[in-house]
Parts: C-alpha cells; sequence; structure tokens
C-alpha cells in the first residue's frame, strides 16, 4: 500500500521508501515525511552522528538505499539497463504504468552515460539522442514533475565519486555538440 | 510552304504574297523553341469544356453550295475547286458541314474532317459556328497572330498539326482549329507573392496568378489546372485546382503552407495544355524556424536537455503552429581552466568542501548535483528529502551545504568573470557556427535562445551567422544574461543570485534587472533556466514567451 501526503504529514505505510519517494516527489510544501508520529527516525537505537543517521533512514527505507559501490555501472541483475537500485526506487514510486516506463526510460538513457565509450562520437551522438528521447517521454508522461523526475534520475545516477567523475568526463565530451529535439512519440 | 504575316492575314489576295522572309522571321524565333513538332491530338485547346462560352456550337453548318469552294490557307490539302468543301469570303472561310469531308488533293480525308467520327469530339471546321450563318473556321486570328500555317494532318490522322506545303509538321506551332490558324504556342507566366516561407507570413496565403499569352495578348478562356506536390512531405494546398483564364487572360489562385518539421519543397504544378512548356513549375521552399538553446555552462548535458524541453513547453504555447525545429546548443567550457570544464571547477569545490562534517557528503554526490541546480532546499530534491528527515538533527548538514552552495557560487562568479573578459570566440564554437551556418543555407531562420552564460556564446554564435550568412534571419532572446552586450531582448530576475553577485564582484556592466520575482525554494539561487525563469508559477514565464512570441513574428 502507498501512501499520500497531506498538511505535512505522511500516513503509514507498509514500505517506507514508497512512502518517502512519494512525500518527496509530490508534496512541494513538503516540510518533513515520517511516520506519521512526527519522530524523524525510530525511536529507538537514535545514532549520534550525522552519518549513522542517515545510513540508519537509509537501512529503515525511510530513504532510498542506493548503491554507493566503486563500479561505475553498478548492480543491475536483470539486465535491463536500469542499475537495480534506481529501478527498485522508480518501481515502488506511486506512478501509472506508463509514467513508470517512462522514468525507467530515462534512467536507463542516464545509466547509458556513464558506459559510453567516451571517443566513440557516434556512440555519444547515441546517447545524446537517447537521453533526448527520454526527456520527451517523461514531459509527455509526468508533465510539470517531469523536470524533477529527471533531476532526481540524474543525481542517484551520479551519486558516487566514481561515477560523478565518470559523468563529468562524459559531459565535457559532450561541449560543443548539438542535438534535435525529436518528433514524435519517443517513448520506447 | 505559305505563311502569313499579320498584315497579310486581312488580305488574302496579299497572303499569297507574304513571302519566305517573315517566315524565316517567325520560324528564326520558333527556332530557340523545342525541336520536337508541337502536335496536338483534337480538342487542342479543351475548348469542347470551355471556348464554347464564347463559341457556342449549334447545328451542323449550312452549305453553300453555289460558292466557290475554296478554302483559303489550308491548300494544299484542301482542293482549291472541291464543291461543297469550304468556301471563302471576305470574312472568313466556310468548311464542310458534318458529312461532307473535306478532301485533300491526294484525295485523303483531312484531318480535321467531321465525317472522321472515330475521333471525338471533333472541333470546329464543321460545326464551328461563330455567327448567324457561318459555320465555321474564322480566319481572322486574335491580334496579333503569329504565324500562320496549314493546317492539316501528317501523319496520324488523329493528330491535327501545322504543316507546310511538303506536309512537314512545323515544330513548335499550336493548329488552332476554333480559327484555323497555327499560332505560336501560349505563353504562360506567372507571378507569385513568394517563393519563400518565412514565419511572419507563414499564415498568410500566397497569392498565385497565371498569366496566358498568345504572342502577345492575353488569352482568355484558357483552361489551367494547378496541382502541389512534394517529395520531402506532406505538401501545401492551393485553390482552386483549375480553371478557366479571365477576360485579362489571368487565373487567380492561393496556396497555404503545410506543416512541415524539416526543409520542404513544394512544387506548384501548372498546367497549361496549350502552352509551350507544359507543366510549369513554381518551387516554394520552406524550412522551419530553428529555436536553438545555448545552456549556462554549469549545465549538465541533461540539465540542458531539460532545459531545452521546458523551452518547447513554452514556445509551442505561442508559436501560432509556427514550424519549428527545436535544437541544443550544448557548451561547458570558457570558465579559463585549461583541461577542465567549467562544471569539473565546481566539483573540485565540492570535492574540499565535502570533506566536512565527518566527509558525511563525501560519496554522496546526489547532494552535488542538487546543489548546482539549486535545487538542495527543494522538498523534491534528494537534499530536501534529507533534510526533511533529519529534522532538527541536520542543523549542522544544513550549514555545511549553505557553505559549500556559497563556495559553489563563489566558483560559479570567477568562472562567470573569466568568461566575461574573454568571451568565447568563433573559434571555439566552430561546430556550432558550422550547424547555423549549414541552417542557414537550407533557409532556415533562426530563434536562438540563451541562458546565462549562454548569452555569451550566443551572442558570438549570432554575430558570425550574420556576418558569414547576411540574408540569413535571426533574432536572438537572452535570459539572465551577465553579457554587457545582447543581441535582443532579454529578461533578468531581481532575484538572480548569480547575476548579482556578478555586480557585488564589481562587474557593473551587466544589464539591469527587469522582472522582480518572489523567490521559491525550488531554485535557491533564483537563476536556473527550469527553476526560475521557466517557473510555471511566477511571472518570468510569460515575460519569456512573450519575447519568443515577438522573436518568431518579427523573422
Amino acid at each position: 500500500m502507498l501512501t499520500t501526503c497531506r498538511s505535512h504529514i505522511c500516513h503509514a505505510t507498509t514500505w517506507r521508501a514508497a512512502q518517502w519517494a512519494a512525500c518527496s516527489l509530490l508534496t512541494l510544501n513538503l516540510v518533513a515525511c515520517g511516520d506519521g508520529s512526527g519522530a524523524s527516525a525510530p525511536a529507538t537505537d537514535v545514532p549520534t552522528t550525522l552519518k549513522a543517521q542517515i545510513t540508519q533512514l537509509e537501512s529503515s527505507g525511510a530513504l532510498p538505499a542506493l548503491d554507493r559501490s566503486s563500479s561505475i555501472a553498478g548492480p543491475d541483475v536483470n539486465n535491463n539497463g536500469v542499475r537495480d537500485d534506481i529501478e527498485a526506487y522508480i518501481t515502488h514510486l506511486p506512478l501509472t504504468p506508463a509514467q513508470q516506463r517512462a522514468a525507467l526510460q530515462d534512467a536507463k538513457a542516464t545509466q547509458m552515460t556513464l558506459t559510453v565509450d567516451l571517443t566513440d562520437k557516434v556512440a555519444l551522438q547515441k546517447v545524446g539522442d537517447a537521453l533526448m528521447a527520454s526527456t520527451k517521454c517523461l514531459g509527455k508522461n509526468l508533465d510539470e514533475n517531469s523536470s524533477e523526475m529527471s533531476s532526481r534520475i540524474e543525481s542517484m545516477t551520479a551519486n558516487t565519486s566514481e561515477r560523478a567523475k565518470r559523468y563529468l568526463e562524459y559531459n565535457a565530451a559532450r561541449s560543443g555538440s548539438s542535438t534535435s529535439w525529436p518528433n514524435g512519440d519517443t517513448c520506447e | 510552304m505559305r505563311v502569313f504575316n499579320p498584315l497579310c492575314l486581312w488580305d488574302t489576295t496579299a497572303a499569297y504574297r507574304c513571302g519566305l522572309q517573315i517566315l524565316l522571321l517567325v520560324f528564326s524565333l520558333l527556332g530557340s523553341m523545342s525541336a520536337a513538332a508541337f502536335t496536338k491530338t483534337w480538342n487542342p485547346f479543351g475548348y469542347s469544356n470551355y471556348a464554347v462560352v464564347n463559341y457556342p456550337y449549334t447545328t451542323a453548318p449550312p452549305v453553300y453550295a453555289s460558292k466557290q469552294a475554296f478554302c483559303e490557307g489550308y491548300l494544299p490539302l484542301i482542293g482549291a475547286s472541291v464543291s461543297n468543301v469550304c468556301y471563302e469570303s471576305s470574312v472568313g472561310d466556310y468548311c464542310v458541314p458534318k458529312g461532307f469531308p473535306c478532301i485533300a488533293q491526294d484525295g485523303s480525308p483531312n484531318a480535321w474532317s467531321y465525317s472522321d467520327t472515330a475521333i471525338s469530339p471533333q472541333p470546329v471546321c464543321t460545326y464551328a459556328n461563330v455567327g448567324a450563318d457561318r459555320p465555321v473556321i474564322d480566319t481572322r486570328p486574335p491580334r496579333p497572330r503569329s504565324v500562320r500555317a496549314n493546317v492539316g494532318w501528317s501523319g496520324s490522322a488523329s493528330v491535327c498539326g501545322c504543316i507546310n506545303s511538303d506536309l512537314q509538321l512545323i515544330p513548335d506551332v499550336i493548329p488552332d482549329l476554333n480559327t484555323g490558324w497555327c499560332y505560336d504556342p501560349f505563353g504562360l507566366d506567372y507571378v507569385i507573392s513568394t517563393t519563400r516561407y518565412t514565419p511572419s507570413t507563414a499564415k498568410t496565403p500566397v497569392a498565385l496568378t497565371v498569366i496566358v499569352r498568345r504572342s502577345y495578348e492575353l488569352a482568355p478562356n484558357t483552361p489551367i489546372t494547378l496541382r502541389v506536390t512534394s517529395a520531402d512531405g506532406t505538401p501545401g494546398t492551393i485553390t482552386p485546382a483549375s480553371g478557366v483564364t479571365d477576360a485579362n487572360g489571368e487565373l487567380t489562385a492561393s496556396y497555404t503552407f503545410p506543416q512541415f518539421d524539416k526543409k520542404q519543397v513544394d512544387v506548384i504544378e501548372i498546367g497549361c495544355d496549350s502552352c509551350m512548356f507544359n507543366p510549369t513549375h513554381v518551387n516554394i521552399t520552406m524550412a522551419p524556424t530553428v529555436v536553438g538553446f545555448f545552456n549556462g555552462v554549469w549545465n549538465t548535458r541533461k540539465q540542458a536537455t531539460d532545459g531545452l524541453a521546458a523551452l518547447t513547453t513554452a514556445t509551442d504555447a505561442v508559436r501560432d503552429s509556427i514550424s519549428v525545429r527545436y535544437e541544443l546548443f550544448y557548451n561547458q567550457t570558457g570558465c579559463g581552466h585549461v583541461g577542465t570544464t567549467c562544471l569539473q571547477d565546481l566539483a573540485e569545490v565540492f570535492i574540499q568542501r565535502s570533506q566536512q562534517l565527518d566527509g558525511v557528503l563525501s560519496n554522496r554526490w546526489e547532494h552535488f548535483w542538487d546543489l548546482v541546480g539549486g535545487r538542495h532546499t527543494a522538498p523534491q530534491s534528494s537534499t530536501g528529502g534529507l533534510l526533511g528527515l533529519l529534522g532538527n538533527a541536520s542543523t549542522a548538514l544544513v550549514q555545511l551545504l549553505d557553505s559549500i552552495f556559497n563556495a559553489l557560487l563563489a566558483q560559479v562568479f570567477a568562472g562567470y568573470a573569466q568568461m566575461l573578459s574573454s568571451p568565447p570566440t568563433g573559434a571555439d564554437m566552430a561546430t556550432h557556427i558550422s550547424k547555423l551556418q549549414a541552417y542557414a543555407d537550407q533557409d532556415y531562420s533562426f530563434v536562438l535562445i540563451a541562458h546565462s552564460q549562454g548569452n555569451l556564446f550566443v551572442n558570438t554564435a549570432y554575430d558570425n551567422l550574420r556576418s558569414s550568412r547576411p540574408n540569413s534571419s535571426a533574432k536572438v532572446v537572452h535570459i539572465a544574461p551577465a553579457s554587457p552586450t545582447t543581441r535582443g531582448d532579454y529578461v533578468l530576475a531581481d532575484i538572480d543570485l548569480v547575476i548579482n553577485g556578478l555586480r557585488v564582484q564589481g562587474i557593473t556592466s551587466v544589464p539591469s534587472a527587469n522582472i522582480s520575482l518572489p523567490t521559491s525554494r525550488a531554485d535557491a539561487s533564483g537563476h536556473t533556466l527550469v527553476g526560475t525563469y521557466l517557473d510555471a508559477s511566477r511571472a518570468a514565464l510569460g515575460w519569456v514567451q512573450n519575447m519568443i512570441k515577438a522573436a518568431i513574428a518579427a523573422l
């Protein structure tokens, strides 16, 4: 069961990550999301350091637990081109099937920026085209929320030092490029 | 070979004296035309449909048996003394009625014989009626006339042509069975209001006037067909699709541009069955307006794409069906550090600062992207969500984020100042300029939109485009510019921390703020394209849209 947020309070849910995602994505004026009791974190074993607090939020599901390994590509057990932790995040968002597919398409295109051969101009252009296509598809399906979704996927994809470095290199490689906005339906 | 000049035509006696000189003159003129024999099947001008307006056919003409049989002008095919065949009068020739074929001297049926029922409908000779009692071919042609030759047949009985005394078809001369004269082919001319699409006139139908002349006279009642085709896409429309020229020899039509998303050439085909160059083609070239976006150099490619997406939405709402093509011109360089991009400069700042607070952010780069995008205070962002969950415990983290954000801003100011002192050159953006020039060569027009440092790039691109393609049509829209000069209208918000920061840094050449906006947690910087200037909840969006609309209308 997913949840909705009203009056800055998120109601109980069976899956906190979904609650967190729903709150963070859908509530513009949200101040705090918790379990409804007003507490920010479980009452027991309150961690003393900021790092520990964040870790606990992740392990509890209040924050999405992103892969922070040194691998640039990260885990993709089902080989669908979307990193597993990001896929889990998207699939638990309160989205329609079409919105979910659009988000996964964008996640896949964004993930390609980390793995593309930066010396291969044709491949770079293909990734650029894929990003254009997924952005358009997001806009079609999520309207005004598409920009937030796009930004969230980007920040989650390039979430470690290694990935950020690689992502910066990708962007540097694209400097000077030009790409046309695609015509028609670009959803996969 | 007998050919009459115009003067001869009014004097059939003198006609025979008209000589070779005129013939040579006429055919020397005609010699520049196609060498192929200009032959027409029956119904050569389609006047079974149209010419009847002026020449109503009635019944088979009477036979003037008592008159001398003579079909002046048709010799030698028609015997000069064949009874009941053709007659001559001072005003015209009379030809045989139905059932009485003209007979050539060699005894073969004349090609325009009405009795040749295998060919239908058959014009004139036997059933044209231009007066009360004169069925026929009026030998007085419209003035001025050109060539007069014998109308007859050669080769196929279904073909009526202009033949010489050797029974050879005369090239490029049209037999007019309504008059019995051979003429220069009709000349077709046209006047069109434009052959090129421009956004400012896209909704105005193109006015096309077709003008038909025979020799130097306008030719009324000439059937014209009009058709539009395109090898590139769905063609535009033209109305009417057919008609006849009016008393002035003109037919007016209007062409409406289609919707298109790439360069397209429509071909208007003007069909004039009697005209020498039939059909005539008019090319209408059209190309969309390139709405090009030049991003701020601290944008990732994805963020720039997101900005372009927002611009497509904003532009689509105001472009009023004008065909456009959106293009991202991505730049990330120019902040002064060789080998690194502007964004990499910011990343260095984050690497240094994220070591604080026990390195809590050192491997959490999602917060870096939020900070760069100004979204770190937005509840929807990773950072905003984290701060919300931490509640009071987040104070230290908030302070750290604020310090990093300020450090990033300082880096932005430094990079921006560097760019202002050393703006990008044409060489720096050669690829983009080449792309723009290629579009210009294909008749594309331009609305170039720039945000932040992209304004420095767009100035260079615009200047190079105008100098290298002076006939190109381009307008510039500046969003959040810091450039001391602009090439078009601009919008700059009073809450823009980046531009305001430049002023604090002593860079006073930046334009004045011209719009006052409320702050928003969606963009702490008050500077980002999507978060501030295209934010649907604030006034800058409408301002930007008005600038884009005006730019398109001015192309």
